[in-house]
């Protein structure tokens, strides 16, 4: 009994002192938290506005209720197929393929002396801070049917017919992936550079003194520490599944209608559809949608994890 | 120091009364001359002393200019002086007009008279955000002004479901269906002689057919294949070169507008596919650029540019002059098509009050002065005499010594969208009775049997998004001649029905029918 008391003392002292420690900590974290206070939590009863029938006169909460009304449009026509199943399966091959390069990009980095990994960073995360409008021109002047460079100075010499691009569909799942990974890997690469630096130098050490190969290395160490950090960036990519990257979406395809089969997704969808209509209820409806569909699958992708490898789960 | 301030104020608050019941005294007089209970408004306010605030929103190509707050106290002079009210302009980019009045409508900022310009009319009417503007005689006892510059049927326009929500601009309200504009030095040089062409000689367009235009195209394209020969801006094709009316959206039209209220679909009709098959025939003549489906530039950008030589446009007096400029190089304007007023006339761009406004009576009688005092409506168009322009001696104004274009601090270019351009001066270039010759272009122009009617679409709107989806994905492709019409509209047809197009074209009959009904329109 004493002694349960004592530890439960002590654990308070300490708890105390840990507190303590970390306030410098918290106070570093508050600006980000206020943040994403004001920005994520206090627009959050906006939400009612998707099951309102919004008058100014008499403003949000006392406008008349709708129903279900404004989520019908996301559901009831052949659409409704088409753009979810782009938005997701876009999003599936954007998490694998953007895993696989973003892993590999970091523990190649990794490897490189310092002075030329600040070159080779800097270089490859330009792009990620490119508006897309200016990306969808970088694209332009490749696949222009005039004046761009794939049917000029590529096809031309090699003798064959121009491509029509933006009238193509089958090119354009890669030429998205392609352009969204080449965009994004920069940044995506940072999280995992970083936890990779913090590694313990001297078990690679041990390893390479016990005869390991830089390949074993990074199958028998890297990525085994690295796991941790893989779940956790893509349970919360799975959280954003049912959102698409407007800019990409959009923007990149030049917004040809021939390749709306290939590159319409539900904010693509929304956009277009409301934007004579400028109905904040029926768009507050759809960022519902992409929030719950987000969130059910956050859980249920946690929940497997929490399954297959306990102590690799998010909560 | 004390007994003083308060002697100081004690003096002050009797002269002041004196003051105001002497400015009240002869507001009255002047009431008594007028008999208005919209003098006695203004008189009141004038006497009272508290001027409120009119904040007018509009929509402008290069944001808020230098000059906007002079021009705004020189218009309060005005305003202040018949009216008792101040005013403030608050012109917004073209690129964030639309985002920012829905912002300001939505948050209560204040913001009391705006244009609906890119902000779209049907949607403010569907939020809630204008005022009635006959609620308690709003209109027929402040705005008496407004009501002399229209006719009924004008006005009618702005009403939805009998409720009038905006006040129309006057400007050309007929637009000649499928005009041609091509720059004279290109005409010259392919042997064109166009100016024995006019039917007058005080004319400004030239009506001819589609054999010539073709024929004019094949020397374009042959003697300059490194420009394209023609382009037309896809979102407004359609409307801007079939004869037919489409009330508020592409979704069920009136292919017969002068004879008939049946509503058909567009997408089915021989009218539509003549087009696109001549844009198909024009595209694979070369005529129209690969890239054109990409296209992002207007076509007078492309024209300045040197890379094209004809485009589309629809037609009104004044157009050449307006094209030219634009071109930066003078243009002929060919026209194909007849005259032609729609249901959209008058509710493209209607001036409305903002329902969150404090005081809706002095903001209807802001407005009405615009729309009756010439001095206030070439503030508001022009700038300031002496600042932005001087007389030419003809009865014409041009730039002041030493301003043009680029320097002058209030040239906005947005007099179109002005409640009253009308009674405005007018600028060196165009003809000193331009608007007596607009009116009569405008009372002359074939109507559409459904003119002012509003489509109000709030019960199909997800029909409503699934078209506008299912159109933008063959609009381009067709209406630039990239998509065989045989294959693309069956294509098309089948995905809007599929949309719903049947059901949205019924529920846009029966509001057509009750609005006919409630019009007295056979």
């Amino acid at each position: 009994m004493a002694k349960a008391r004592d530890k439960s003392k002590m654990s308070k002292a300490w708890r105390q002192a840990t507190l303590k420690r970390s306030i410098p900590i918290y106070l570093m974290a508050l600006p980000g938290l206020l943040y994403l206070f004001i920005n994520n939590y206090m627009p959050m009863p906006g939400i009612i506005l998707a099951f309102k029938n919004y008058k100014a006169k008499f403003g949000i909460y006392g406008s008349p209720w709708a129903g279900l009304k404004n989520f019908q449009y996301l559901f009831s026509t052949q659409d409704a197929y088409v753009i979810t199943r782009n938005t997701i399966l876009y999003n599936i091959v954007f998490i694998i393929v953007n895993l696989i390069f973003a892993v590999g990009v970091a523990i190649i980095l990794s490897e490189l002396v310092s002075k030329t990994k600040k070159v080779y960073q800097s270089v490859i995360l330009l792009p990620y801070l490119l508006s897309a409008v200016i990306v969808s021109y970088l694209v332009y002047a490749f696949l222009s049917s005039e004046n761009g460079f794939i049917n000029n100075s590529i096809l031309k010499p090699l003798g064959r017919d121009p491509i029509a691009w933006y009238q193509e569909q089958k090119y354009w799942p890669f030429i998205l992936v392609f352009v969204n990974l080449w965009k994004g890997i920069g940044y995506n690469c940072i999280i995992y550079l970083s936890t990779i630096i913090g590694f313990d130098r001297s078990l690679y050490e041990a390893a390479s003194i016990d005869g390991a190969t830089k390949w074993q290395q990074i199958t028998k160490i890297t990525l085994p520490l690295l796991k941790p950090t893989i779940i956790m960036l893509t349970l919360m990519a799975i959280g954003r599944i049912f959102y698409s990257d407007f800019g990409l979406f959009y923007q990149v395809p030049q917004n040809s209608g021939a390749l709306y089969p290939v590159t319409n997704t539900i904010d693509t969808y929304v956009y277009r559809g409301l934007l004579q209509l400028g109905d904040i209820t029926m768009s507050a409806a759809a960022g519902v949608y992409q929030s719950l569909v987000g969130f059910v699958l956050v859980l249920s992708a946690n929940l497997l994890v929490r399954k297959l490898e306990p102590e690799n789960a998010l909560f | 120091m004390k007994k003083f301030l308060a002697l100081m104020l004690a003096v002050m608050m009797t002269l002041g009364m004196c003051l105001s019941v002497g400015t009240a005294e002869e507001a009255r007089l002047e009431k008594a001359d007028d008999g208005s209970i919209a003098a006695q408004a203004a008189a009141d306010r004038i006497a009272s002393g508290n001027a409120p605030t009119v904040v007018i929103a509009f929509m402008t190509w290069a944001g808020r200019l230098v000059g906007t707050d002079r021009i705004a106290e020189k218009m309060s002079e005005i305003t202040m002086e018949k009216l008792g009210v101040k005013v403030e302009l608050m012109p917004m980019d073209a690129a964030s007009y639309a985002q920012n009045m829905n912002l300001m409508l939505a948050s209560g900022e204040q913001v009391d008279l705006f244009n609906c310009v890119s902000v779209g009319f049907m949607p403010c009417v569907n939020k809630g955000y204008l005022v009635d503007l006959e609620e308690d005689g709003l209109l027929a006892t402040y705005g008496q002004g407004i009501i002399d510059a229209f006719r009924a049927s004008e006005l009618g326009g702005c009403r939805v479901a009998g409720t009038l929500y905006g006040v129309p601009v006057k400007k050309d309200d007929a637009a000649g269906k499928f005009g041609i504009s091509i720059p004279t030095k290109y005409l010259d040089e392919i042997g064109v002689d166009w100016q024995s062409m006019y039917a007058n000689p005080e004319d400004e367009i030239i009506y001819t057919d589609f054999d010539f235009i073709e024929d004019v195209f094949t020397k374009l394209h042959a003697q300059y294949p490194d420009k394209t020969t023609f382009y037309t801006d896809p979102g407004s094709t359609v409307s801007q070169c079939l004869a037919m009316d489409s009330p508020s959206d592409m979704f069920g039209v009136l292919l017969d507008p002068t004879n008939s209220l049946e509503l058909s679909d567009l997408f089915s009709s021989q009218m539509y596919y003549d087009l696109c098959a001549r844009f198909y025939k024009w595209n694979q003549n070369g005529w129209i650029s690969p890239d054109a489906i990409t296209e992002t530039n207007a076509t007078t950008t492309q024209v300045k540019a040197g890379s094209l030589c004809a485009y589309k446009t629809a037609t009104k007096p004044g157009i050449r002059q307006q094209e030219s400029n634009l071109c930066g190089t003078p243009v002929a304007i060919f026209q194909l098509g007849p005259d032609f007023k729609g249901s959209s006339a008058y509710n493209t761009m209607p001036w409305a009050i903002n329902q969150n406004t404090d005081d809706p009576v002095a903001a209807m009688q802001v407005l009405n002065l615009l729309y009756t005092d010439p001095d206030l409506s070439t503030l508001i168009c022009w700038g300031e005499e002496g600042k932005e322009w001087q007389e030419t001696g003809d009865g014409h104004i041009t730039f002041a010594e030493g301003i043009d274009a680029q320097n002058s601090e209030y040239y906005n270019n947005v007099n179109w969208q002005m409640p009253n351009q009308f009674i405005a001066r007018i600028w060196e270039g165009d003809s000193l009775d331009l608007w007596e010759r607009m009116q009569s272009y405008n009372d002359n122009a074939l109507a559409s049997k459904a003119m002012g009617f509003t489509f109000d679409n709030s019960n199909v709107t997800a029909e409503y998004t699934a078209l506008t989806n299912a159109y933008s994905e063959y609009q381009r492709q067709l209406e630039l001649g990239f998509l065989n019409p045989d294959e693309g509209i069956p294509k098309l047809v089948e995905r809007l029905k599929a949309a719903g197009l049947d059901d949205y074209i019924a529920e846009k009959q029966a509001k057509l029918n009750e609005w006919a009904e409630a019009n007295g329109i056979q």
